[in-house]
């Protein structure tokens, strides 16, 4: 049963019928973990938080930079040189004390993923890299934990979910590594693309609508044009092909 | 026959070109000539040993296709679709 003054914090999305009272419990006995603190992690986490997600961890090992407040909202300028994840938890908690928010300064990598993500119910894809964003997918596939990957590059975005063992994973789809660069992006870019990271993590906590599985959502901004491409589970795949 | 191949999702590399008419019976002779027409995209599309870039998927009527690509037939009226992997975040 939720107290008084988280009803009237949430009441707008409890009355959506597909939330109501059920869905708002739910929410606030979820765990997600978010990875990364940057553009697209600063809009999924100030929506989870908004909406009432009970426990979110952010992960990042960055600090903040001015190049990065173009984009990273949760980021700004009393923060420069401060470490990302820290910044980033001190305003959730503030826009939402009723959450439960972790900040873990550390960089992924092989030898932390398991214990970063271990235990949470979603993991949202937030990364700016892919070798990191593989490491993570193997592992999220590895813990059975549903996997929200979303990036972008200039005004595009991409947005994908991953149900462990049912649905096409990251690595299916994607499977070298192009030569790496300075990526070109506008902060509209990853708010849109973040969001809907938000909206999907949302719908599967709740039990919502239909989730972007097999799914490859693709965002045009230059042309406002959402474009959806079907993808299948690729049976050659070195993450999840054997896992059917 | 004309193939269309959607390349708008090839920035910084497609000259703002968003969709290019193609002819050919297989994919490959459909990306051939995708070349010859934009040349600013071919070592996107290809690698050094004129193989299909990893780096890049190919849809065909917006269905992803992982195994075989160059070969697979296509006919009038089928749109290619080109992408390439981004990771910013």
């Amino acid at each position: 049963m939720l107290p008084d003054d988280e009803k009237q914090r949430y009441q707008r999305q409890i009355i959506i019928g597909d939330i109501g009272e059920t869905g708002q419990e739910k929410l606030k006995q979820a765990k997600v973990v978010i990875a990364g603190s940057g553009g697209l992690g600063s809009a999924s986490a100030t929506y989870l938080a908004a909406a009432g997600v009970g426990t979110i961890k952010i992960i990042d090992g960055d600090r903040v930079e001015l190049s990065n407040l173009n984009r990273q909202v949760l980021h700004w300028s009393r923060d420069i040189s401060r470490e990302k994840a820290t910044s980033a938890a001190e305003k959730l908690k503030e826009l939402n004390p009723k959450v439960s928010v972790e900040a873990a300064a550390e960089t992924i990598d092989d030898g932390n993923v398991s214990r970063l993500v271990a235990g949470f119910d979603i993991i949202v894809d937030a990364l700016d890299n892919l070798p990191t964003r593989y490491l993570l997918n193997r592992e999220a596939i590895k813990q059975d934990i549903p996997f929200i990957h979303g990036a972008v590059y200039g005004f595009e975005g991409r947005v994908l979910t991953i149900i462990p063992g049912k649905t096409a994973c990251l690595r299916c789809v994607y499977r070298g590594l192009p030569p790496e660069e300075k990526t070109p992006v506008i902060g509209v870019t990853p708010a849109v693309i973040g969001c809907l990271q938000a909206t999907e993590a949302i719908k599967y906590v709740t039990g919502s609508g239909r989730l972007l599985t097999n799914r490859l959502l693709v965002y045009d901004g230059l042309n406002m044009k959402f474009t959806e491409l079907n993808i299948a589970r690729n049976p050659a795949c070195e993450h999840c092909g054997g896992n059917s | 026959m004309a193939i269309k191949v959607d390349i708008s999702h090839l920035k910084p590399f497609n000259k703002n070109i968003e969709t290019v008419e193609v002819s050919g019976h297989l994919v490959r002779e459909c990306l051939k000539d995708l070349v010859a027409k934009v040349p600013a995209i071919k070592e996107v599309i290809f690698n050094e040993y004129g193989e299909l870039s990893e780096y890049i998927n190919v849809y065909i009527n917006k269905e992803v296709v992982y195994t075989g690509v160059l070969t697979k037939p296509v006919k009038a009226g089928d749109e290619l679709l080109i992408l390439y992997m981004i990771a910013g975040g």
